[in-house]
């Protein structure tokens, strides 16, 4: 599995800003998180992943730094930036219109 | 901006530390496999199940990787770089190719760019005056005259009158040459001004200040405003020259100003001293002196040009019932805008110009366009191989782009350096009458454009091969797209077409300049010198003493040995002074009514004998006749014609001024050019100088012209005549020139427009021949297989010469055809550059046509030639 079929196009930037904005954290640890919060329902392959963290990293909403895992390994730690905050408000903000007016939309038919 | 910053900071790492970054892209892909794999170990999987489970999970690395550097958006420069290696191997890999692929971009952009680097100025470059939109030249047009003059009585009348003009103003109507006569004389050329000239026009002085009302009285002392070029060679630019006094021709005269270094005067002449005109106002304006003078205006804020000849018109009509009786008929008032007044004359040979170097840059970039379409055709196979490897349409049309901007590029480069070296060299040709050319550098506004048409050039030789990429995919070598050979094949027939109109009108000013070289001019130019003296007004004040000066000379030069004959004229031809025809009289007869221009001359006793020019009947002037008192004439062939139609010219008294004596006529001469190389011959009668004061009245009053017919050169003449001159008065600067040299002044205009425009069509012709055997070459190349078949098969080595030239004179014949049907319907455009030569000339069609069919059955052979020499089984084996 790559891409979740109900991932609307975006959201997976969303589900990262969110994520990471708790603490500073590794993808493999991302994916598990989003994995684990949504109750198995989203599962984000590194196909998915990485190139949306990288995009993201380009972007300036989150910044990358290499520390030692909770393993005890070199890791890449993802955490977000000030732009990221922002950026992460705003999206927020515009799923919870996005799916509250599809939400709506569904009942009423 | 922090975040700018971040993001150019990632780029730059991802670009330039980029095995880092790849590594660091490994690693982190490696942790989360590791981590997986512990992950599926804690779920409980054996080890190798768990790892196999983690690899499944992860799918496809390395295209995740490719992503994530899609994602740092750094591929496309990379890609650039790649690109830019591979193309610069590629290029260098076929030298042939590239070499003829820029030189026929850089011919193009270099010949573009030196055209109109020198058109750009002589249309569109903003005149030295301020607001000069609003300046307008006025004055009457007249048949004496190629320009609008101004008569004194006039100018006081209309500007006292006009209300058009905020001001209008005046100068002497043409410059005159005037000696710097304090230690080292020099010869210089001064222009009379009125007042507010220089306010009218707008021009400050860069030093001192303009002349002043008191300035201009008839009795006040000479005040002189210095050219920046004379302020700079003679005074080293020195500011104390303001207040110092120079002398010029014996005259003291104050300099109160230097003149802006970009000073010119609005009628283009070349001026060193602006001297003021100092006449007493109200006899002009009575008519009493007789003034011609150019006038300048400035018009009103929201005044046309239209509007002010409107409103000068009453005064013109008013003016001109005043006038003279010869004056009042096939004259006009004239305003137009300075602009106007100064590149009319030019124009036509611009636009020629424009025209012809569009059409030349045309030919380049088709050119370029069918070498590229040839070479994407021979690299079919590559491309099909890189696509088959996965590159995408998108992959290699970037390949190819990029390899057209290369050669793009170094086009520029060297068609920068062609142009600046095509620019020298029109400078250096440019006759006298293109004064502006001298002026022309390398426009760096044209050079961008050039730029940019290059590089949308290289772009869309890049794409060509777009056109045929639809199949490269399943493209195999026997199955072709057919689209490709066809453009080639227009772009080739364009080619020929557009190199047969520049051939045809290159061709046809080559036979307009053989005639105005090889016309007779009606003397024998050879071994003659001439030498032109202009004597000092102030102090050859009286007729006698300009009389005294050339009749020493004359006496002095004839001493010199290897000196044949001497003579000395007012004017000399193929020019001379114009003379209203309906101003003269015949003795006995009623007064002549024609408004035609003839041409006079005052000559010494040699004047025929030493140029050669043929009495026709009567005699000529002898030395008796030098000395005597009798008023004597001779007329030229065209003269007694239209005078005397049906009666015998000699012995006929002639009167040519109402309050001048009669001349009695001795000789008719033969026709002599007379209104410069190219005009018709006008009637011209001769009078003589000889011992009377009044026959050397106003004729030599700025000097005159020495002819002498000798066997010496030049080289030894000169400074015999120098030194004998000299004995006499060393203080008049003389100027030594050979007939020849004189009359190739005259003719280096046509000269110039025939080279240029012979240097396009060769230039055009060349880049024709190129794009026809590239044509040829290829089809025969494409072909090699199918020769080889036919050769095994019996056919003749001529067979296979007829098969691949009879392809290639196809298109000639297209081409030519429509080359010639264009040329033909457009020559009319030359005619006012032509002497002498229809422009649908025949002759220079049929010219045009062979030499076209042989360059272009060259350009085939070669190819079919080698065609023809094919190996038949070498031919089959090539697959």
């Amino acid at each position: 599995m790559t891409k979740p079929k109900d991932l609307v196009q975006g959201t997976l930037d969303l589900l990262i800003l969110k994520t990471v904005a708790l603490e500073p954290m590794h993808g493999w640890a991302i994916a598990e998180r989003i994995r684990q919060i949504s109750g198995e329902v989203l599962r984000v392959g590194q196909s998915a992943l990485y190139p949306a963290l990288h995009k993201l990293e380009q972007q300036g909403w989150i910044k990358s730094e290499w520390k030692l895992s909770e393993t005890n390994r070199r890791a890449k730690y993802y955490s977000l930036t000030r732009a990221g905050r922002k950026a992460l408000a705003d999206e927020a903000e515009n799923w919870e219109r996005l799916s509250a007016a599809i939400s709506a939309l569904v009942r009423a038919v | 901006m922090s975040r700018w910053l971040t993001q150019i900071r990632l780029a730059v790492r991802s670009l330039f530390r980029r095995p880092q970054v790849d590594q660091e892209l490994d690693e982190e892909f490696q942790y989360h496999l590791e981590r997986q794999i512990e992950y599926n170990l804690h779920r409980g999987l054996a080890p190798e199940e768990a790892r196999y489970a983690a690899m499944r999970e992860m799918g496809p690395i390395t295209k995740s990787k490719e992503e994530c550097r899609d994602a740092r958006r750094v591929n496309w420069m990379q890609d650039l770089a790649q690109d830019l290696c591979y193309g610069l191997r590629v290029l260098r890999k076929s030298p042939c190719f590239t070499a003829v692929a820029v030189l026929t971009l850089a011919l193009g952009i270099g010949v573009t760019t030196a055209v109109l680097s020198i058109i750009d100025p002589v249309l569109f470059r903003p005149l030295p005056y301020a607001n000069a939109d609003r300046l307008v030249s006025v004055g009457i047009k007249h048949a004496v005259e190629p320009f609008e003059f101004m008569l004194g009585s006039f100018y006081y009348y209309w500007s006292d009158h006009q209300t058009a003009f905020t001001e209008m103003t005046a100068q002497s109507a043409v410059a005159r040459p005037c000696d710097l006569t304090d230690r080292d004389p020099m010869r210089l050329t001064c222009s009379y001004v009125h007042q507010n000239f220089l306010p009218t026009l707008g021009i400050r002085p860069v030093l001192g200040s303009n002349f002043t009302a008191d300035d201009m009285l008839p009795d006040a002392p000479l005040s002189a405003l210095l050219s920046y070029q004379l302020w700079k060679t003679r005074y080293n630019e020195r500011p104390s020259i303001v207040s110092e006094v120079i002398e010029i021709d014996g005259v003291k005269a104050q300099v109160i100003a230097v003149l802006p270094q970009n000073f010119e005067m609005p009628s283009a002449q070349p001026t060193d001293l602006l001297l003021p005109r100092q006449v007493d106002v109200s006899a002009v304006r009575a008519g009493s002196v007789w003034e011609t003078m150019r006038a300048f205006a400035r018009l009103k804020s929201g005044v046309t040009v239209d509007q002010a000849r409107a409103s000068l018109e009453p005064l013109f009509k008013e003016s001109i019932r005043l006038a003279p009786p010869q004056m009042r008929s096939d004259v006009h008032l004239v305003v137009r805008s300075l602009r106007d007044r100064q590149v009319h004359d030019v124009i036509p040979v611009a636009w020629i110009m424009l025209g012809t170097v569009l059409v030349v840059l045309f030919v380049c970039c088709a050119n370029a366009g069918s070498l590229f379409l040839a070479r994407t055709a021979a690299r079919e196979q590559e491309f099909a191989i890189r696509a088959a490897l996965g590159a995408g349409k998108r992959r290699i049309l970037r390949q190819t782009v990029t390899e057209g901007l290369l050669v793009s590029f170094v086009s520029v480069v060297v068609g920068c350096i062609l142009a600046e070296a095509l620019l020298r060299t029109f400078i250096s040709l440019a006759p006298d009458g293109m004064s502006f050319l001298r002026k022309a550098t390398l426009d760096v506004r044209i050079l961008l454009a050039m730029l940019v048409v290059s590089f949308a050039c290289g772009i869309v030789c890049g794409l060509l091969p777009l056109l045929g990429l639809r199949s490269v995919a399943i493209a195999s070598r026997s199955a072709r797209p057919s689209i490709r050979p066809n453009l080639r094949r227009i772009l080739v027939v364009m080619q020929i077409a557009s190199s047969a109109v520049l051939l045809s009108g290159a061709v046809l000013l080559l036979r307009s300049l053989d005639n105005i070289e090889r016309q007779d001019i009606g003397f024998n130019s050879a071994h003659i010198l001439t030498v032109s003296a202009s004597l000092s007004l102030r102090r050859y004040n009286t007729t006698e003493k300009r009389m005294d000066f050339f009749r020493r000379v004359v006496a002095a030069l004839r001493g010199i040995p290897g000196v044949a004959s001497v003579a000395m004229t007012d004017s000399l031809p193929p020019n001379g002074a114009r003379h209203w025809y309906s101003s003269m009289a015949i003795a006995g007869k009623p007064p002549l009514s024609s408004e035609d221009i003839v041409s006079e001359r005052a000559v010494t006793p040699d004047y025929f004998n030493a140029l050669g020019i043929r009495i026709l009947r009567g005699r000529g002037f002898s030395d008796a006749d030098g000395r005597s008192t009798e008023h004597l004439m001779v007329i030229n062939q065209e003269l007694a014609t239209l005078m005397f139609p049906d009666q015998d010219p000699l012995g006929q008294q002639i009167r040519p001024d109402k309050d001048g004596p009669f001349y009695r006529v001795i000789g008719i001469a033969a026709d002599v050019r007379n209104d410069g190389l190219t005009g018709r011959t006008l009637p011209e009668y001769d009078t003589l100088l000889g011992v009377m004061p009044d026959e050397w009245t106003s004729r030599t009053i700025y000097g005159g012209t020495l002819i002498i017919r000798s066997a010496l050169s030049i080289k030894t003449a000169a400074p015999w005549i120098r030194h004998r001159v000299e004995d006499i008065d060393p203080l008049i600067p003389i100027e030594v020139q050979s007939m020849h040299a004189e009359i190739s002044t005259l003719a280096a205009r046509p000269r110039f427009e025939t080279a240029l425009l012979g240097f396009f069509a060769a230039a055009g012709l060349l880049m024709a021949s190129i794009g026809l055997y590239g044509v040829t070459a290829y089809a025969a190349a494409r072909r090699t297989n199918e020769i080889g078949i036919r050769i095994a098969l019996g056919a003749t080595r001529v067979d296979v010469l007829r098969l691949i030239m009879l392809e290639g004179l196809r298109l000639v014949l297209l081409g030519g055809a429509i080359g010639l049907v264009t040329a033909l319907s457009t020559a009319h455009v030359l005619r006012s550059l032509l002497f002498e030569v229809d422009p649908y000339d025949p002759m220079s069609f049929v010219c045009v046509a062979v030499l076209l069919a042989l360059i272009a059955i060259a350009a085939i052979f070669v190819p079919a030639m080698r065609a023809m020499r094919v190996e038949p089984m070498v031919a089959l084996r090539y697959e």
